[in-house]
């Protein structure tokens, strides 16, 4: 998403014009190809009762495969086109994976306005009802690989140019994306069990059943976007914004996982042992790693207001020669992705 | 019935589309700045384009001016001949 992704034009002529940087093709097609692949993964899942979950992507809506061929349709036109006007296409391109990332964005604002409108099942102050209905990987991987798209667009528009300096990027956001999307993902992930696989009755809580948890996720998909935009634009300002919302985010997820592990262990100890598995409660090992997430993002948090640490940065100069042909960074974080999808499709191919 | 499912999803995301890239307009004109960087930012990137459309602004509100033109000091002289 930045300066390493770009190829240096030379206009050798007399007039000493500045090099155009233009960003490299190859990045951009695997991320639109990546957000494709999210929208054939779970977008929505549904859990019954019984420990079942049934999952449902795009293809499963009506006209779900000829709005994906759309789409593609419309990225492929402009990544044609990027090979004569690369800002031009990528920008085609990058509109029409946006529009799938926003159905992405919006079918999961849908759901939560769609879960609201069940009747509650509430056992602990938890309800079951939300915990029925939840957010799929497929769509974090849409709207993550649709925004570093635009990104690599946005970053070469005047005035955000100024601020994105073409030989480093900072480390401090970089890092606090990695809890931060942590988190967010697993947000719908199971972090606890009401009764057990043995008997048919089995509730499972996900974070996103929890009283709040819709303000929260909007909240930690804010702090992905300002943590974003303080890659893009190094200014003090945006990191400290971006700290700011860090440190509201992690006391909040905090306190939910302190809640839960709490009221967890309360219920288990208070109910009967005769009523046996049907009401045993497990705390599963997801809701511990998003608690220690919690506490990393709330020390990243922190330091964005040290200046010494707000000036760290991780060199992407281009690479050296590797046989008769340079590589670029962006190159290489295009093989490794596209590396990661090959894997993701042969696997699913083989299941 | 296809279709319509077809034309309503396409239509509720160009709304989407359409409507934070007015926002981000309406944002930026204020800030005064370029008008095809806040219609792509908007479009691209919906509410967070809103937010990055409000720091490019503060940040070009704050920023030292790129160029200094100074205007020559002497009073402009009448019917002046440049081949003289």
């Amino acid at each position: 998403m930045s300066s390493q992704f770009d190829s240096e034009v030379i206009v050798s002529d007399n007039y000493s014009a500045p090099p155009v940087s233009q960003p490299r093709l190859l990045l951009p097609i695997i991320l639109a190809v990546l957000a494709i692949q999210g929208s054939l993964l779970p977008w929505i899942t549904i859990r019954e009762f019984n420990g079942d979950a049934h999952t449902y992507n795009l293809l499963d809506v009506k006209a779900g495969t000829s709005i994906l061929v759309t789409i593609s349709a419309f990225a492929i036109v402009g990544a044609v086109i990027a090979v004569f006007k690369r800002i031009t296409g990528l920008t085609i391109m990058s509109l029409a994976i946006a529009s799938l990332g926003w159905m992405a964005a919006i079918s999961g604002a849908l759901l939560g306005i769609l879960g609201s409108l069940l009747p509650s099942v509430n056992i602990a102050g938890l309800d079951l009802t939300r915990a029925s209905v939840g957010q799929g990987s497929g769509v974090t991987i849409t709207i993550v690989a649709s925004f570093s798209l635009a990104f690599i667009i946005v970053r070469q528009l005047p005035p955000l140019d100024l601020y994105s300096p073409k030989s480093h990027l900072s480390l401090l956001p970089i890092i606090a994306l990695i809890p931060l999307i942590f988190i967010a993902m697993n947000m719908h992930s199971e972090w606890m069990t009401l009764g057990s696989e043995e008997t048919n009755y089995q509730a499972i809580i996900a974070g996103d059943s929890l009283y709040g948890s819709g303000l929260l996720v909007l909240a930690l998909w804010m702090n992905v976007g300002a943590w974003i935009s303080a890659v893009i634009i190094q200014k003090s300002l945006v990191a400290k914004f971006a700290g700011v919302i860090s440190i509201l985010v992690s006391i909040v997820v905090a306190v939910y996982v302190i809640f839960l592990w709490v009221g967890g262990n309360a219920l288990s100890w208070l109910i009967p042992s005769t009523v046996d598995n049907w009401a045993k409660i497990t705390i599963e090992p997801i809701s511990y790693l998003v608690g220690f997430s919690a506490v990393a993002l709330l020390i990243i948090g922190c330091l964005s207001f040290i200046p010494a640490v707000q000036g760290r940065s991780l060199g992407i100069a281009e690479r050296g020669k590797l046989g008769n042909t340079r590589v670029h960074t962006s190159d290489i974080t295009a093989a490794i992705l596209g590396g990661v999808l090959l894997v993701g499709v042969v696997y699913k191919l083989a299941i | 019935m296809g279709i319509l499912t077809y034309l309503a999803v396409f239509g509720m995301t160009l709304i989407w589309i359409i409507g934070w890239m007015g926002i981000s307009m309406i944002v930026g004109s204020i800030f005064k700045l370029p008008l095809k960087t806040t219609c792509l930012i908007g479009a691209l990137l919906g509410p967070l384009g809103f937010m990055l459309t409000l720091i490019a602004g503060f940040l070009e509100e704050n920023a030292e001016p790129k160029f200094i033109g100074a205007a020559p000091s002497t009073s402009a002289v009448v019917d002046w001949d440049p081949f003289s």
